[in-house]
């Protein structure tokens, strides 16, 4: 699902974000990808979702080669994949509702069938009373849930996510894992960057530490 | 209940893109009004020369040439005997009186009319009146002549200066609208970054993001197109009203259906054009 190849990216000054990163995620992972602010983890993770490009390297993400991807194709590649965000990035003048089935109107489905699908995502996640309301009004926990919906109602083969469970607490957080993992049973690969180390503990799942721009760690935790 | 931002924006524009269209239509109208004008000045320019005997074969023949020599139309002869009786009638018809001075009679002229092609430029009028005054000039004794133009003529040698400026205006009013529509997008792009981004973000393509931005703009250019041409209907019939005795009403030029659409379609192309060109210089 994911193919990095010694992959490099340099800022102007130069700052060298990322040096030589080797990275294979299999379909049906779950990755979480942890290491110190400063560290890459951010522009690692604008790489695979396809904001920014590689300087050298290789970058195969979902059956694109994000080396070589033209300007034109990448809002389809962005259709493939899930992204969730540190700071969610849910429109307020749309409602609930609305932001979650804004992949699926993107993608040319029927607003009628869009909000069907988005209402019953809603009904499975606890937040059905909430789809009239404007993002402004719902809690963090609520919103993260809404930024996850949105991320999974296309169904994408890859789902990233930024710090989802960023200022939730323990039992909340536990809850948008559990969410995020059991995507992974229907073949979806889960990225997430952490800073929990607590949580990663717990979860016995594959973890990546970068450091300076380089994977120093890579195993089971 | 307060009036969101944007709605006041919206509106603003609209008033400000009607007055701009209302100056598009006044100035398109009052081209068309110099242009038929000067196209009637030019059907009815004549040149009329007059000699005080009648002529013989040979000024005959002479007249005969000018047809092929310069670019003209058709030429009617009046002969004295003519003038006198067309001086009788209109002597009669106008003050129910005849002509009794003999001598008066005797010393009407004899005249050539000279029509010329409708299409000639002002300039080449003028200078083919001069040619042919001068040759009549060398080759008959001719006694006057009289070049029949009027206000609308004098229009006609203006003519060109006249498209020139209200070109200029148009093209400038044009840049205007564009300015104020890309002034709008931007404000509004400005308050919808989020959005803007969040659509890039998730997959959107240019086209998806900048279309909300595109018919916005076209539906401001539909309502401003609608308002100012009710207000240059309203313009026109007080200028009807206040201008009859300057200029004949029947003068002053409408707006065809045709032109209506071709003009309103541009000011809309317009308008979609600059939200296009904002929201792709956004998302760049």
């Amino acid at each position: 699902m994911i193919e990095l190849s010694h992959a490099y990216k340099t800022f102007p000054g130069p700052v060298h974000a990322l040096r030589n990163v080797d990275l294979h995620i299999q379909k049906g992972e779950f990755v979480f990808l942890t290491g110190p602010s400063g560290a890459g983890k951010t522009t690692l993770f604008k790489i695979l979702c396809g904001f920014e490009d590689v300087s050298s390297g290789k970058a195969q993400v979902a059956g694109f080669n994000l080396d070589q991807i033209k300007s034109s194709a990448k809002p389809l590649f962005r259709r493939k994949i899930g992204v969730v965000f540190q700071d969610f990035k849910l429109i307020s003048d749309k409602t609930t509702l609305e932001n979650v089935v804004l992949p699926l109107i993107i993608q040319g489905e029927k607003r009628k069938t869009a909000l069907e699908k988005g209402e019953a995502l809603l009904e499975k996640l606890g937040l059905i009373e909430r789809r009239n309301l404007s993002p402004d009004v719902l809690s963090g926990g609520e919103l993260q849930r809404i930024a996850i919906a949105r991320a999974l109602i296309h169904h994408p083969p890859l789902i990233m996510a930024d710090e989802p469970t960023g200022n939730l607490d323990p039992e909340r957080s536990e809850e948008i894992i559990n969410l995020l993992e059991n995507c992974t049973q229907k073949g979806t690969t889960v990225f997430v960057i952490t800073h929990d180390h607590e949580m990663v503990r717990r979860r016995k799942k594959r973890v990546i530490t970068i450091k300076n721009g380089e994977i120093v760690k890579d195993g089971r935790a | 209940m307060v009036v969101p931002k944007k709605w006041i924006l919206m509106m603003m524009t609209t008033v400000v893109l009607s007055i701009c269209m209302v100056f598009v239509l006044a100035l398109y109208l009052g081209a068309k009004t110099v242009h038929q004008m000067t196209q009637e000045a030019q059907r009815n320019v004549k040149l009329e020369i007059f000699f005080k005997e009648d002529l013989g074969d040979e000024e005959l023949r002479w007249i005969d040439s000018l047809k092929t020599k310069f670019e003209i139309q058709e030429i009617s002869l009046v002969s004295k005997a003519q003038a006198q009786s067309l001086f009788v009638e209109l002597m009669k018809a106008d003050w129910g009186a005849m002509a009794e001075d003999e001598q008066l009679l005797k010393s009407l002229p004899s005249s050539a009319i000279i029509q010329f092609h409708d299409e000639l430029k002002s300039e080449t009028l003028n200078s083919v009146t001069q040619k042919v005054v001068n040759e009549a000039n060398q080759f008959l004794n001719y006694d006057s002549y009289i070049f029949q133009k009027d206000w609308a003529q004098w229009l006609a040698t203006y003519k060109k200066f006249i498209s020139e400026i209200s070109y200029g205006f148009g093209l400038f009013i044009a840049l205007l609208i564009f300015l104020i529509v890309s002034n709008l997008n931007r404000s509004l792009i400005f308050q919808n970054l989020k959005e803007i981004e969040v659509y890039h973000l998730i997959g959107a393509t240019d086209w998806q993001i900048a279309r909300p931005f595109m018919i916005r703009a076209i539906n401001i250019g539909l309502v401003s197109i609608v308002i100012s041409m009710g207000m240059t209907v309203a313009l026109r019939k007080l200028i009807l009203l206040k201008a009859n005795e300057i200029v004949p009403s029947e003068k002053i030029a409408s707006l065809g259906m045709i032109e209506f659409f071709v003009i309103a379609a541009l000011m809309i192309l317009l308008c979609g054009l600059s939200a296009k060109i904002c929201v792709k210089d956004q998302i760049k």
